[in-house]
């Protein structure tokens, strides 16, 4: 590439690049360093030791919180991930165009509205309406149940956003040719589309999954501040108002960072497609 | 096939995991219900020996969580959030509480040590009949502060939001993280009833609090006796039983209720609607009402306590203590909140005013650090 | 396959709008705390409008709007250099932008605050540079932390819209004798600006209802539209859900506003298409 710049403006930038990329890392890696502090406190160095991975993993709490947010981002996942996919299916078919145009806005919903209404919308409504419709019916809607419904409407967002991307590169001739060969919709759903989705459909999976993980507001207000139910950043954030913090906060933050980072990562390799990778506005 | 494989094993992979998060939650015990207590009270509101008896008299496991305030706990329940099977409010919230349905009529007839009630407890007017709540623990909130450190110690709330007497303890002071008793205070400095609507009354409170907010550090309910202790906080807006406590540890401390009035509270065992244990519940409840088990809890919180049985155990130089039980005259000057209703909005303006920050940078860059006054001795 | 979408559109409208109505509902309620239907008036709303909300609810539009501005104007430079770089070099440089997108944003902060308390290192730095002003626990930390939490959001979107940037444009434009401010005036400027509204609705919406920041890094000293909200249904305050309901519907307002706004000022080209959905396909 011919570049008319002057290497002092390059130099410039490079320096700004370099000094704000290391302002964004540096209290990560300080936080995930202290995590093999062998001293007793999360904020002074006294050499390095393992025992605080060692607490943690003996730490009921942190297990119950880690499990809570696993299993909640799998319900969560395969219930968004369902969704995006039939109403993908439809909005790429359908002779509406309109009618898909307005739909796509309802689903990308969620990435619009500041998470905290979000929230305050859910938790209103399932106190008020779910909760004692379900009481009434003999089930009871429990805070685990809130959550994952809760992180499933988050999801569904994101999620369709990167499958609808999927489905625009979807080659609808081969279906139409294996119909006239004979295919029944079972073996064009499994051996046509399947295959070409599939990508997609992991991708999405990745990132509902990882928007689960990440989530905070939602998790906060459906479990009533984690009086009911600690997900894994519910746990730390409850941490951090403690009169004494061991390292132990800084083990518990560097497990849910790799874990988080991994599937945020795998989604993000996933949806090659580049428009959904640009477009992804990253959970909050 | 080489992608039903993948198919396979994904669906596997699915299978295992979901069965090993299920085995790990039976393990640590998520979800497990039958014979667990779990309380929602005030932060060491309970005796840990007295706990670890009743699990082990009744098989059963008590998980106990705290609140920093009335407010914060009746917002969480409405929420529906907990799932609590006993829960400790106070008495002004009572009646909101009542009217919102969030409170299970006690089964009185598995209580049977209810009996041991003092009189003056037995008809309380925000349960006139007893048939929700049970009196535990009664008290005040008065001035704490560190006689080491502060030599010339408010005796009212007049002095205490004085900012003569407050710079002594600039940064080290703290206030209750709690609306109703801040602004309680505030208006009693100034002479008015903790209980006042009044809007005139109420931002002549308000200014005071926001003049005193430059010299404090936070407002905290839950943490701040131990930084009493730790000679973190030199002075505080303070739960009498918290400061006796503390006095063990540091015995510089020293408690005041202060000559221009108080709060007085009462402290209420009560059985959230929705509890999935009443029954445990009740025992628990009738198990801290037992004489013996009462007065324990009462020399190891350090407030007094409703139960007349218990308070004839009690050591005669606690009840003589004023601390904790305050004598008649003192007892005069002390006087309890009231729902307040729809005016609580008034009060919750004034509090977000308050806690907006924007008015500490009022403070004058000159004036307190430069003379540093006479009564503070520094470390 | 005429129904398949209709599971996600009733999942979405239960979930999502219907909440909204409840919302609304509750908002016209005069009842503060207690929970029974009528009567209905615009209580709740003067309320949110009448000080010490209004002012609250002012001091979060400027703060927000303060420091998206800020987050874009440290990204621009970053993303304006990473566009000129070798294809190669491109991907790595783009990549350690994204990567903080996948790293938990309660840990970020949690990371960032231990470096701003009163010993953090930050902190030290800074009064080694002479400025002594604590970060914990003041409008100027939670600004900061702002900054710092919505950086890594403003990356993406615009580097979409600097890569596609044709350096023989500039290139034309400077052997014409256009200077860096005219290059930037009448050639990179109109190219970018989708790039810039998008991360711009991407920090400026959510940080209006931040509530995880100004609790976290304020202590409960400094108050934002997001935590009095919260207040007003789990906080410190008695739970006045009709009150909530009405300043959630502000802050809603508020934001749809901006993003109203936002979407005007798209060049021509793009202002056909208003729905939400095409801002997040701008390229």
């Amino acid at each position: 590439m011919v570049n008319s710049s002057n290497p002092m403006r390059k130099k410039l930038l490079l320096g700004w690049t370099v000094l704000s990329l290391a302002l964004l890392y540096t209290p990560v890696f300080m936080l995930v360093f202290y995590g093999f502090n062998a001293g007793q406190f999360a904020l002074r160095w006294e050499g390095f030791s393992l025992r605080w991975y060692a607490a943690a993993l003996s730490n009921e709490e942190m297990i119950l919180a880690l499990l809570n947010s696993l299993l909640i981002g799998l319900f969560s996942t395969v219930i968004s991930v369902a969704l995006a996919f039939t109403y993908c299916l439809w909005a790429q078919r359908t002779r509406f165009k309109r009618l898909a145009g307005t739909s796509d806005s309802l689903m990308s919903l969620p990435l619009f509205i500041p998470e905290i209404v979000l929230s305050i919308g859910l938790l209103v409504m399932i106190v008020r309406f779910l909760k004692p419709a379900f009481l009434e019916m003999g089930f009871n809607f429990d805070s685990l149940a809130a959550v994952i419904v809760g992180h499933a409407t988050l999801a569904v967002g994101y999620a369709s956003l990167v499958l609808r991307t999927r489905f625009n590169s979807y080659d609808i001739q081969q279906e139409l040719a294996a119909r006239d060969l004979g295919a029944g919709s079972r073996q064009i759903f499994l051996e046509i589309m399947l295959p070409q989705i599939m990508p997609g459909l992991a991708a999405a999976a990745c990132l509902s999954f990882a928007v689960s993980l990440d989530d905070f507001y939602v998790s906060y207000f459906l479990s009533t501040g984690g009086s009911a139910l600690k997900t894994l950043p519910l746990y730390i954030w409850s941490l951090q108002g403690r009169k004494a913090m061991t390292p132990e906060i800084n083990v518990v933050s560097s497990v849910l960072l790799i874990v988080a980072l991994l599937f945020f990562c795998t989604g993000l390799t996933l949806s090659r497609s580049r428009s959904s990778v640009e477009n992804l506005k990253g959970p909050t | 096939m080489k992608k039903s494989v993948v198919a396979g094993a994904g669906i596997l992979a699915a299978a295992v995991l979901v069965s090993g998060i299920a085995l790990l939650r039976k393990r640590t015990g998520a979800g497990k219900k039958e014979n667990t207590l779990r309380v929602y009270v005030w932060t060491d509101y309970l005796d840990k020996s007295v706990i670890s008896e009743f699990e082990k008299k009744f098989h059963a496991k008590v998980i106990e969580e705290n609140f920093p305030s009335n407010e914060v706990m009746i917002s969480k329940l409405q929420a529906g959030g907990g799932g609590f099977d006993l829960i400790v409010p106070s008495d002004y919230m009572i009646q909101t509480m009542r009217q919102q349905n969030l409170l299970m009529p006690l089964p009185k007839d598995k209580i049977p040590n209810l009996s041991f009630l003092s009189e003056r407890f037995k008809n309380v007017s925000y349960d006139p009949a007893g048939d929700f709540t049970v009196p535990y623990m009664w008290g005040t909130t008065g001035i704490a502060y560190n006689s080491a450190k502060i030599s010339q110690p408010p005796s009212s709330w007049k002095e205490f939001f004085d900012p003569a007497f407050a710079r002594a303890a600039d940064k080290r002071i703290s206030l209750l993280d709690d609306p109703r008793e801040v602004i309680g205070a505030a208006l009693k400095s100034n002479g008015h009833s903790l209980n006042s609507t009044a809007e005139g009354e109420l931002s002549q409170a308000k200014l005071k609090i926001i003049n005193l907010k430059q010299f404090i550090s936070r407002f905290d309910t839950m943490s701040y006796k131990d930084l009493l202790a730790s000679g973190d906080l030199w002075m505080a807006q303070a739960y009498s039983g918290d400061v006796v406590k503390m006095q063990a540890g540091n015995p510089e401390l020293r408690y005041v209720i202060p000559k221009d009035g108080a709060t007085l509270w009462v402290d209420n065992l009560a059985i959230p609607a929705g509890s999935a244990n009443p029954q445990l519940a009740a025992e628990f409840i009738n198990f801290i009402m037992e004489p013996s088990i009462n007065s324990r809890i009462a020399m190891a919180i350090r407030y007094a306590t409703t139960n007349e049985k218990a308070r004839q155990l009690l050591p005669p130089e606690e009840l003589a203590n004023p601390s904790v039980y305050p004598p008649k005259d003192v007892e005069e000057r002390l006087e309890l909140f009231t729902d307040l209703g729809s005016s609580t909005e008034l009060i919750d303006n004034v509090w977000a005013e308050v806690r907006a920050e924007d008015k500490l940078e009022d403070k004058p860059a000159d004036a307190p650090e430069a003379t540093d006054p006479p009564t503070a001795q520094r470390e | 396959m005429k129904w398949t979408g209709l599971p996600a559109k009733i999942w979405m409208s239960l979930f999502v709008l219907f909440p909204f109505v409840w919302l609304l509902f509750l908002s016209v309620q005069k009842n503060s705390y207690i929970n029974q239907s009528g009567p209905y008036g615009f209580s709740q709303f003067k309320r949110a409008l009448n000080p010490p909300f209004s002012g609250i609810i002012v001091n979060s539009l400027v703060y927000s709007f303060a420091a998206s501005v800020c987050v874009i104007g440290i990204a621009i430079p970053i993303v304006r250099y990473i566009s000129q770089l070798p294809p190669r070099k491109r991907t790595l440089w783009i990549l350690l932008c994204a990567i903080p997108l996948g790293l938990n944003f309660v840990v970020r902060i949690y990371a960032w605050f231990v470096l701003i308390r009163p010993e953090g290192l930050l902190t030290l730095i800074l009064e080694y540079l002479g400025i002594n002003s604590p970060l914990a626990s003041t409008r100027a930390g939670v600004f900061m932390s702002m900054v710092y939490g919505y950086l890594p959001f403003a990356f993406l979107p615009l580097y979409t819209v600097f890569e596609r940037l044709d350096p023989s444009q500039t290139e034309a434009a400077s052997d014409l004798g256009a200077g860096t401010l005219q290059r930037w005036r009448y050639i990179i400027l109109p190219a970018v600006v989708p790039g810039v509204v998008a991360s711009f609705i991407f920090i400026f919406v959510p940080m209006l209802g931040e509530y995880l920041i100004p609790k976290m890094i304020g202590g409960g000293l400094v108050s934002s539209l997001g935590t009095q909200i919260e207040s007003q249904f789990l906080g410190s305050t008695k739970p006045n859900w009709p009150f909530g309901a009405a300043l959630s519907l502000c802050l809603l307002v508020c934001a749809s506003a901006v993003l109203f706004i936002a979407v005007k000022l798209l060049p021509k080209g793009h202002s056909g298409q208003k729905s939400t959905w095409s801002i997040l396909q701008i390229q």
